[in-house]
């Protein structure tokens, strides 16, 4: 079932009535609800851990919170709840890092620049190790933009939905981080 | 070919790329000369593309929705049953509150490594000692750690060393002491019972002997909980109002306890589908005798219809919530409320089961405490037990109202103003979902403050919720005396909150000239609302007839009669919708081409395919050639003017919308502007698109 009212209204009809139903604490609804939009979150919130397994007790907890916050959510549209779990994970993603204090210090060999040259040489990002590593450079937002562009090829206007910004703001963010990854990854040619 | 920096050459590449629209090829093919830039960006885009996690399997996500839907049949469980100790303990099983209890335990084991005696005088520490909750986190932990089949009797342990603090409190202590420590009691019971529920759920897997080995526990210990309790009622005739509570609620946990073969909750939801939910609730049922003055000996205040046979109230069965209330037989009685727990009451002597797993549409009006007359409708069991499908509470003490407008459930009283009416939501499968009771009223507004308003006896929450959604009012501008329709729903502890208000007359002239809306500011120091133009000051019952002329907020100060909203606070200006004025109003005033149409000025916070969103309302566009006139191209952030219809839903419609605070008599709609295919780029963009 599409969520994204990409595969045709009757579907995303039901999906509402589903969302609907679920706001009442409706035990199917629920358990649908959460086929649909578990593994997005799951995805979303592993690429920005690059960690399985919290990522399941992340994803938990998120539907957990959902559950409890449900009540008041007032359904008007599919993106909408989209946004509205995406929030709560957002957060629930914030929530863990104050709690772990997992924050990784820049890499002092890291210089990064307004502008690389030409003869420069690009590394490729190998793994997903590899992609943690360099994402920790970026804003917290901007790696939200990237996870959710990358790993869910959500549009701007959905992410932008979700970060309550503007689209062009959105775009910027997401230029921003493409150009520091791109400066991270860059190693000058050896003298 | 018009200029493009490297900022809008790449965002545009990638973009076109990510959403495979453009390849590599087309890329460089547009833009030869940013090729190395292009090329980089677009080779990262695959590498954050090419290394996302994979998703979920089959078996993790079935894990998932086991666990979920676990920890909602406890939280519904436990919503219902006034669950008191509060998130603590209300989300066992969730990794939340494992962690919390984590940390709660790591902290005690901190304590315990530097003192030593600490965990010892923690676990012998009483009620009003500082690590009494400490204690209850022990206990908490204790329970979380066995196995799910213990776990009911280990909360029935946890219960009983309540009632153990509860009769050995001293005389004099302090009132919340034994408040609190009934709250505990509750929370342990009904988690308990809650446990139990799981456990009878079918997807559980739990075998069906030690099933009733758990339940076998729980019900003996319950039992014997309740005989303690109806001891220390007699002989200490302490904390009468917490022990009769703990009372009703070990009766009532009694008869949830679920049978054997286990029926699942949502079943029992499904098929208890009852008309009876209508029973006594329509103004127009049958007229109760009045009661009230029942005894303590068993019978019920007064009883109207066909009821069950009068009967020792208390159920020795245990019964399981039965699924035909539709075939029991229909009663309303009238009487005094003589103990309240959390699912149930008792009205002059007689059990009345008010539980919306039972009755998912119960519906609740007031807050009936002990003392407060009430009454109910609802189904009588073959016990004589009474499930409530409405309760009505009435008001203890002189009517705040200025006028008369409480008015009993079954007993009409004309009234110059409309009387306050308690009608369930229409549509008897919507109100009967679990967890949706709701409520619905009408009446004079005789309080109102920011968060709260008073119509007729209820008080109803206006606050916003968590997620900010702020309660719509339509209709008019929502100032004491002007009458309104209510909808909203019934949480726990009988609060009620508004979601919807539909201010369907405004005040009379004369009335309550000193309160006005929470928003709403006050010009000319007299903030008596002005009836519309045309009105000769008589309250107008219909909801789409103008209610009364309101300034635009560009130009308050031109209008002395009205309310004005606070210049300075503009979301408070512009948030309420306000019914325009007719085509002969002063300049001011913003005209509107039919006399039911509402504008409103402000921010655009959100847009959809089919929705706008401003000042936290929902206004619908309509597509086609009939529906909604667009002048503006909108966009997030962008001020309009939104003139709109409100439906006998309560929907609003959207018939234009314009930029900017109208000005003009009507606006001048322009044609729909076509969406481009590209509408995510520039106009720049789009040109060179098309030149290309």
């Amino acid at each position: 079932m599409g969520i994204s009212g990409e595969s045709g209204k009757s579907q995303s009809d039901d999906l509402d009535e589903i969302i609907r139903s679920a706001t009442r604490l409706d035990r199917d609804a629920f358990g649908q609800v959460y086929r649909e939009f578990a593994p997005r979150i799951h995805r979303f919130v592993a690429y920005r851990t690059n960690n399985r397994v919290l990522a399941d007790d992340l994803t938990n907890q998120i539907f957990m919170q959902a559950l409890r916050a449900i009540g008041r959510y007032q359904h008007r549209s599919v993106p909408e709840f989209t946004a509205w779990i995406f929030r709560i994970a957002r957060n629930a993603i914030a929530d863990h890092w104050r709690r772990n204090r997992e924050h990784v210090s820049l890499d002092p060999d890291v210089h990064l620049k307004d502008h690389v040259d030409d003869g420069a040489d690009f590394r490729r990002i190998e793994n997903a190790d590899m992609l943690a590593e360099v994402l920790v450079h970026l804003t917290p937002e901007q790696a939200e933009v990237i996870a959710m562009r990358f790993s869910q090829g959500m549009s701007h206007a959905q992410i932008a939905a979700i970060l309550d910004k503007k689209e062009p703001a959105v775009r910027a963010l997401q230029f921003r981080a493409l150009t520091t990854l791109r400066s991270l990854l860059t190693r000058e040619p050896a003298e | 070919m018009t200029y493009r920096s490297l900022q809008d050459i790449v965002v545009l590449c990638v973009d076109r790329y990510v959403e495979r629209r453009w390849t590599l090829r087309d890329c460089l093919d547009r833009y030869p000369e940013h090729a190395f830039e292009i090329t980089e960006m677009l080779s990262l885009c695959d590498d954050l593309s090419a290394h996302a996690p994979e998703p979920m399997n089959r078996q993790e996500l079935a894990m998932g929705e086991q666990e979920l839907i676990a920890e909602l049949d406890r939280y519904v469980a436990a919503r219902w049953r006034g669950f008191s100790l509060g998130s603590l303990l209300m989300g066992l099983g969730t990794a939340a509150v494992k962690s919390r209890i984590a940390v709660a335990a790591s902290a005690l084991m901190v304590l315990i490594l530097a003192g030593g005696s600490v965990s010892l005088a923690a676990t012998l520490s009483g009620p009003e000692s500082v690590l009494y909750d400490y204690k209850l986190v022990l206990e908490q932990v204790q329970v979380e750690l066995a196995p799910e089949a213990e776990k009911p009797r280990l909360y029935m342990q946890m219960a009983e060393r309540r009632l153990d603090e509860l009769e050995n409190l001293a005389e004099g202590a302090a009132p919340e002491v034994s408040r609190k420590i009934s709250r505990n009691y509750d929370a342990f019971v009904s988690s308990g019972l809650a446990t139990l529920q799981d456990l009878s759920s079918a997807n559980m897997g739990v075998a069906v002997p030690v099933f009733a080995a758990s339940r076998r526990d729980y019900l003996e210990e319950l039992e014997n909980h309740r005989d303690r309790l109806e001891t220390f009622a007699k002989e200490k005739r302490a904390y009468t109002e917490e022990v009769q509570g703990l009372i009703v609620l070990a009766g009532a946990s009694l008869e949830s306890v679920p049978t054997e073969p286990p029926e699942p909750i949502a079943q029992t939801i499904v098929t208890a589908t009852p008309a009876p939910v209508q029973v006594g609730i329509a103004p127009d049922a049958g007229e109760s005798t009045d009661g009230g003055a029942g005894g303590s000996d068993g019978s019920a205040g007064t009883v109207s219809t066909d009821t069950a046979p009068e009967g020792d109230p208390t159920p020795t069965a245990a019964p399981s919530p039965t699924p035909d209330l539709l075939a029991l037989p229909q009663t309303e009685i009238h009487g005094t409320v003589t103990a309240l727990g959390t699912t149930a009451l008792i009205v002059d002597g007689r059990r009345v089961i008010a539980d919306t797993r039972l009755v998912p549409g119960l519906i609740v009006i007031g807050s009936p405490v002990v003392g407060s007359t009430v009454t109910v409708a609802g189904v009588v069991r073959d016990d004589g037990t009474v499930v409530a499908t409405a309760i009505r509470a009435e008001v203890v003490g002189p009517t705040p109202s200025p006028t008369p407008t409480q008015t009993p459930v079954n007993t009409p009283t004309p009234t110059e103003t409309p009387p306050q009416t308690m009608t369930p939501t229409p549509g008897p499968v919507e109100s009967l979902e679990p967890g949706g009771a709701r409520f619905a009223t009408e009446g004079l507004v005789v309080e109102l403050s920011p968060d709260e308003m008073v119509v007729g006896d209820l008080t109803i929450s206006l606050e916003a919720g968590e997620d900010g959604e702020p309660v719509l009012i339509t209709g008019g501008e929502l100032v004491v005396g002007a009458t309104v329709q209510v909808e909203g729903q019934v949480l726990a502890g009988n609060v009620l909150v508004a979601t919807t208000v539909v201010v369907v007359a405004p005040p009379a002239e004369g009335g309550e000239p000193e309160e006005t809306a929470p928003d709403g500011g006050d010009a000319d120091g007299g903030a008596t609302p002005t009836p519309t133009a045309e009105s000769d000051g008589t309250p107008a019952p219909d909801p789409t007839s103008e209610a009364d002329t309101s300034p635009t907020p560009a130009e308050p100060d031109e209008v002395t009669a009205t309310p004005t909203p606070d210049p300075e606070d503009e979301t408070a200006a512009i948030a309420t919708p306000t019914t325009t004025g007719t085509p002969d109003a002063d300049a001011t005033l913003t005209p509107a081409a039919e006399s039911d149409l509402t504008t409103i000025t402000g921010e655009v916070e959100e847009i959809g395919e089919d929705f706008i969103q401003i000042a936290g309302q929902i206004f619908q566009i309509v597509a086609g050639d009939d529906g909604t006139l667009m002048g503006v191209t909108l966009e997030l952030g962008d001020v309009v003017t939104v003139r709109f219809e409100v439906q006998a839903d309560g929907t609003l419609v959207a018939i234009s919308i314009v930029e900017g605070a109208e000005s003009g008599p009507t606006p001048t709609p322009t044609p729909t502007p076509t969406d481009p295919p590209e509408a995510e780029g520039t106009s720049e963009e789009t040109g060179d698109e098309a030149s290309g």
